[in-house]
C-alpha cells in the first residue's frame, strides 16, 4: 500500500511512531496499518502510547467477538497464529453458538504450544539480509531449507502460484506470499514434530569454519577470555567501587576471600566475553584458538544473546566459578559435547561453534595461545601477590 | 563538530593533568583555586564529552560500522563521568585538606651546633624544604628530633633523605607516629631509656566524616605500616598499630625498643 506523504514524513521524523508502524505491520492484520494511517493523517502529533493502546484495543476486541469465553480464546490463538480456518469457525460458531463442538478446534491448543512463527517474513525480497524478524529470520529460514532464493523455498515449501489468484499451500488460498510461508512452515514443523533448534541442518561448514566439537580449543580460549576479560572486568568494577565507596572499597578487597575473588572474576570475565562474542562472535581467547559463535547463517548473536549465552556458560559449565563445582561442570560439559557434538547453552540459543581448520597457523596460533595462558596465569598471580 | 572534536581533545589532556594529581594532598600542595580550576574544567570535559556523544549518535547510520566509535565514545563518556562523580564526591575532603594544608604547622631546622640540628614540633609541608635548605649550605650530621608526629609522606621524604645521606637521629624526649619514621631512617639512631616512643593509625587531617576521609584514613595506616616495616619494626608493633585509633597511642621507651634492635645506641 502506498504511504500518504503526510504519513510518511511522521514516519521519518518520529522514531518511536516507526517502531510502532513496524510492530503492528509484523504483530497485526493490515486493516490496523491502515488504522495507524488514518490515524496519523487526522493527528500527526498523537502520542505513540495513546494510539498504541487505541489500535491494540480495538485489536482484542476484535479478537473477543463471542460471548462464551472459550470460543474467544480459540477463535483469539486461531487469529494470532494465522491460521487460515479462523473465520470459518467465526462464522460457524456465530451459525450455530454454544451447539458448535469446541473441542474439534481443541487439537489445535496443542499443537499451538509448539508453534514456531516466523514473523514479517519479507517474502517478495530475494535477498538475504540480516534484519531480524523475530524468532525466525529470511536467511535462517533458507539456511534451514538449503535455498538461496524465494522461489526454492516455495517449491521446497509446496507453495504454488497461480496467475491473479494468489498462492496456495495444501488447498488453501493466500493472497499474501509471508503469510502462505508461515503457515506452510508452521505446518511443516508440527507435521515433523520437531523445535526449531532440531530443524537446523546439519551444518558442517560455516564460511569456511568447520562444525565439529573441539573441546579442548574451547577450553583453552575460554581459560584466555575468563583471565583478560575477568582482569580487565574486575579493574573497571574495582575503579567504580574506588570512585564511589572508596573506603568500604578497601575494606572489601582488603578482606576478599580468594575463592569469591574467582567468583566475581569468573562472572565479569563472562559477562564482558558476552559482549565481544555477541558483537563478533570472536573474542581473543577465541581467535587464537580458531573458535567462532554464530547463528547458523554464519552471523554474530548478538550483544544481549551473547551475554545470555556467556551467563549460561558461567552457571552451567563454570558453576559460578566456584572451585572444584566448576571442575565437575566442566567435565560434564566436556562428556556432553564430545557426545551430542554441542553445549547445552549453544543448543538452547541456536547458536553454531565452528572451528578454523586444523593447519600450520592454527598449530603455531594453539602454541601462542598455551604460551599466552602461562603468561596470563604468572600476571595474575603477580598481580594478586601484590594486592595481598 | 570539528569544534566539539577538539574541545575534546583539548579536555582528554585537561583530565590527565588531572589524572596525576591525586597526589595533591601528599606533595604537589595544589591551592584552592587552581583545584577548583581543574575540577571545572573537567566537568566542562565532560559536559562536552556527553554532547559529543549525543551529536554522533543521533548521525550514526543504524546497523552500520558508525556504530562501533559510538558505542566506545559511549564507554570513554562513561570512564569519565565515574570520574567525575568520583571527584564530586571527593570534592568536600579535598578543598578541605587543601585549606588545611595551606595553614598546616611545620617544625623547622633548628642549628645545635655546626653540622647538627633539631627538629621540634609538627612535621609539615615546609619542614623537609628547611632541612633541605640547610643542608644547601651546611653538612648534616646528625638530627635530634622531638615531635608529636605529622605528614606521613614528608616524614618518608625526610627519612629517605637521612638514609641516602648516612645521617644519624637522636631522640631524648618523645617522637610519635610519623616522627618515628624519621628516627628509624637515621643511619644509628641514639636515644633515651626513658624516651617515649609513640604508635597508633593514620589519619587523614580532614575532619570530614564520609567514605572519602575513612579511605585516606586506611591508606595512611597502610603507608605508615608499610615505612615501618621497611624500617625494621617487628610484627608485634605494627599489630599494635593496627589496634590503637588515631587519636589514642601506644608507647614503647627506649629500653624496648632497643631490646627490639631498632636503636643503635642507649642512653640512660
Amino acid at each position: 500500500m502506498p504511504l500518504d506523504p503526510k504519513v510518511a514524513v511522521v514516519l521519518k521524523y518520529r522514531p518511536e511512531l516507526q517502531a510502532l508502524f513496524e510492530k503492528i505491520n509484523s504483530e497485526l492484520p493490515e486493516e490496523y496499518l491502515e488504522k495507524l494511517y488514518s490515524q496519523l493523517q487526522a493527528n500527526p502529533k498523537v502520542s505513540a502510547d495513546e494510539l498504541k493502546q487505541l489500535i491494540y484495543s480495538q485489536y482484542d476486541l476484535e479478537l473477543s467477538p463471542f460471548d462464551n469465553d472459550k470460543a474467544n480464546e480459540i477463535y483469539r490463538r486461531l487469529k494470532k497464529t494465522k491460521d487460515p480456518r479462523a473465520e470459518e469457525f467465526k462464522d460457524a460458531f456465530e451459525l450455530l453458538g454454544d451447539t458448535l463442538d469446541l473441542n474439534q478446534f481443541e487439537s489445535y491448543k496443542q499443537q499451538e504450544s509448539k508453534e514456531f512463527s516466523v514473523e514479517s517474513f519479507s517474502a517478495t525480497d530475494e535477498i538475504v539480509d540480516t534484519t531480524e524478524l523475530g524468532p525466525i529470520n529470511k536467511a535462517e529460514l533458507f539456511d534451514i531449507y538449503s535455498v538461496t532464493n524465494t522461489n526454492d523455498l516455495m517449491t521446497t515449501l509446496g507453495i504454488t502460484y497461480e496467475d491473479g489468484r494468489g498462492y496456495f499451500y495444501k488447498n488453501n488460498l493466500f493472497s499474501d506470499l509471508d503469510e502462505a510461508i508461515r503457515v506452510a512452515y508452521n505446518n511443516n514443523r508440527m507435521i515433523d514434530n520437531t523445535t526449531p533448534n532440531e530443524t537446523q541442518p546439519n551444518i558442517t561448514n560455516i564460511n569456511g569454519w568447520e562444525v565439529s566439537p573441539t573441546p579442548w580449543r574451547r577450553y583453552g580460549a575460554r581459560i584466555i577470555d575468563l583471565l583478560s576479560n575477568g582482569l580487565i572486568g574486575g579493574i573497571l568494577l574495582g575503579a567504580i567501587f574506588y570512585a564511589l565507596a572508596p573506603a568500604s572499597a578497601e575494606r572489601f578487597y582488603a578482606n576478599l576471600n580468594p575463592a569469591l575473588d574467582m567468583i566475581i572474576t569468573a562472572f565479569t570475565g563472562c559477562l564482558i566475553t558476552g559482549c565481544i562474542i555477541g558483537f563478533s562472535g570472536l573474542s581473543v581467547g577465541k581467535w587464537i584458538f580458531g573458535i567462532k559463535v554464530t547463528k547458523t547463517n554464519g552471523k554474530p548473536i548478538g550483544v544481549v544473546n551473547g551475554i545470555k549465552r556467556d551467563l549460561g556458560v558461567y552457571v552451567k559449565g563454570l558453576a559460578l566459578g566456584i572451585p572444584l563445582f566448576s571442575l565437575i561442570t566442566m567435565i560434564i560439559a566436556y562428556t556432553n559435547l564430545n557426545k551430542e557434538g554441542t553445549t547445552s547453552w549453544d543448543k538452547n540459543g541456536g547458536y553454531v561453534v565452528s572451528h578454523r581448520p586444523n593447519n600450520g597457523k592454527q598449530y603455531l596460533l594453539n602454541a601462542i595461545g598455551i604460551a599466552l595462558i602461562i603468561f596470563l596465569i604468572g600476571f595474575t598471580r603477580l598481580l594478586a601477590h601484590m594486592s595481598y | 563538530m570539528k569544534a566539539i572534536v577538539y574541545l575534546y581533545i583539548i579536555g582528554c589532556f585537561i583530565s590527565l593533568i588531572h589524572w596525576i594529581p591525586d597526589l595533591h594532598t601528599q606533595v604537589d600542595y595544589l591551592i584552592t583555586e587552581e583545584f577548583l580550576l581543574l575540577y571545572f574544567l573537567e566537568a566542562i570535559l565532560v559536559l562536552s564529552s556527553i554532547a559529543g556523544w549525543l551529536f554522533l549518535k543521533g548521525r550514526a547510520k543504524p546497523l552500520s560500522n558508525e556504530k562501533l566509535p559510538v558505542a566506545l565514545i559511549f564507554f570513554i563518556v562513561l570512564i569519565q563521568t565515574v570520574i567525575l562523580v568520583k571527584d564530586t564526591l571527593r570534592l568536600p575532603t579535598e578543598l578541605d585538606i587543601i585549606s588545611k594544608i595551606e595553614n598546616y604547622p611545620s617544625a623547622l631546622v633548628e642549628v645545635i651546633k655546626p653540622g647538627y640540628i633539631k627538629l621540634s614540633g609538627t612535621i609539615g609541608p615546609k619542614t623537609f624544604s628547611s632541612i633541605k635548605q640547610y643542608a644547601n649550605e651546611n653538612i648534616i650530621n646528625g638530627l635530634l628530633i622531638n615531635s608529636g608526629g605529622g605528614l606521613i609522606d614528608q616524614a618518608n621524604l625526610i627519612g629517605k633523605y637521612l638514609k641516602s645521606n648516612g645521617i644519624d637521629t637522636y631522640v631524648f624526649d618523645h617522637c610519635e607516629s610519623a616522627c618515628v619514621i624519621i628516627a628509624l631512617s637515621g643511619k644509628t639512631l641514639t636515644a633515651k631509656s626513658y624516651a617515649q616512643f609513640g604508635f597508633h593509625q593514620g589519619k587523614s587531617i580532614s575532619n570530614f566524616e564520609n567514605q572519602y576521609t575513612e579511605f585516606i584514613d586506611l591508606e595512611a595506616t597502610k603507608d605508615l605500616k608499610l615505612s615501618l616495616s621497611r624500617l625494621g619494626v617487628p610484627k608485634a608493633i605494627l599489630e599494635a598499630v593496627d589496634s590503637t585509633a588515631s587519636d589514642s597511642m601506644v608507647y614503647y621507651n627506649g629500653r624496648e625498643l632497643h631490646q627490639l634492635g631498632l636503636i643503635d645506641n642507649l642512653q640512660e
